[in-house]
């Protein structure tokens, strides 16, 4: 009787692991890409564009990402922090890293980060 | 009898949630999107700048900004707002990272022929999970997202 007391539990707690980690899964992390007018953004290339930049920025998400309900990235706001005047040829690379993985699973989806990477091609004064 | 019954049971949930975990962990780990301008051409016109128009009211700042640039009439320009979903086996590990080509996708969807030089402008690029696609996520082997894009199509005026 006791045995079977505890294996309910067992059953019980693997069930709730497994439906969190689902839900962890399921985040419904929404990330917006956009500019604030600071400096121009192409997706062309532009002349002149010779130097290269990647920018690795980590977006926080909380209760299985439903917190805050949309992320804005800045792009002119990102190649301006790097010094840029104008950026173009974007690659936006959105992941789930081994550390915001480890990070979903030890908050049980409490925080549910993601990493962004930016890169592309523009010119400095 | 019954304990060597129930041991068997807790072998067979422990392993099925180990497995669970190890697919979680393959798909989480490799869930990657990549939105690439690798196919952009130097002729064709796709930013993600802002477009003034004509009758705007606009500050000493902006006026600054915007002096060697041509103002726009909002006749010539059109709102849009397309769909994409990216598709992946296992999060993204077939392929390895979805490759979501943002200028064939555009000029697909909205440019009569290559040859036109209309533009597109101030692009707005979201990426999110949809219903659907929580849905189809369910059991991690097919692992789609979905992209939306809104903008501005300027006919070519010149």
């Amino acid at each position: 009787m006791k045995i079977s007391t505890t294996f309910i539990n067992v059953k019980k707690i693997i069930i709730g692991i497994f439906l969190l980690l689902l839900l962890s899964y399921l985040s419904c992390s929404r990330i917006n890409y956009r500019t604030n007018g600071e400096i121009p953004v192409y997706l062309t290339p532009q002349k002149g564009h010779d130097k290269n930049f990647v920018v690795d920025k980590s977006v926080d998400f909380y209760l299985f990402g439903f917190i805050p309900e949309r992320h804005a990235i800045f792009l002119d706001m990102l190649g301006k922090q790097e010094g840029f005047n104008e950026i173009s040829k974007l690659e936006i690379y959105e992941r789930t890293s081994v550390k915001d993985f480890l990070w979903m699973i030890i908050s049980l989806g409490c925080y549910t980060p993601r990493t962004v990477v930016v890169s592309g091609w523009g010119t400095k004064n | 009898m019954g304990n060597k019954k129930l041991k068997f049971r807790f072998r067979y949930c422990f392993l099925i949630s180990v497995l669970t975990i190890f697919i979680q962990i393959l798909s989480s780990c490799g869930s990657n999107l990549v939105i690439s301008s690798s196919r952009c051409l130097s002729k064709d016109t796709v930013d993600l700048n802002r477009v003034h128009f004509n009758d705007e009211w606009l500050t000493e700042f902006e006026e600054e900004q915007v002096k060697n640039q041509s103002t726009i009439n909002k006749q010539d320009v059109q709102k849009f707002k397309l769909n994409a979903r990216t598709h992946a086996l296992f999060g993204s590990h077939l392929p390895k990272s979805y490759n979501f080509k943002i200028c064939p996708f555009l000029n697909n969807n909205l440019r009569a022929n290559d040859s036109t030089n209309d533009s597109i402008r101030e692009l707005n690029i979201t990426t999110y999970y949809s219903f659907k696609d929580v849905i189809l996520g369910v059991v991690p082997i097919y692992s789609p997202r979905s992209i939306e894009i809104n903008g501005l199509y300027l006919k070519d005026i010149h």
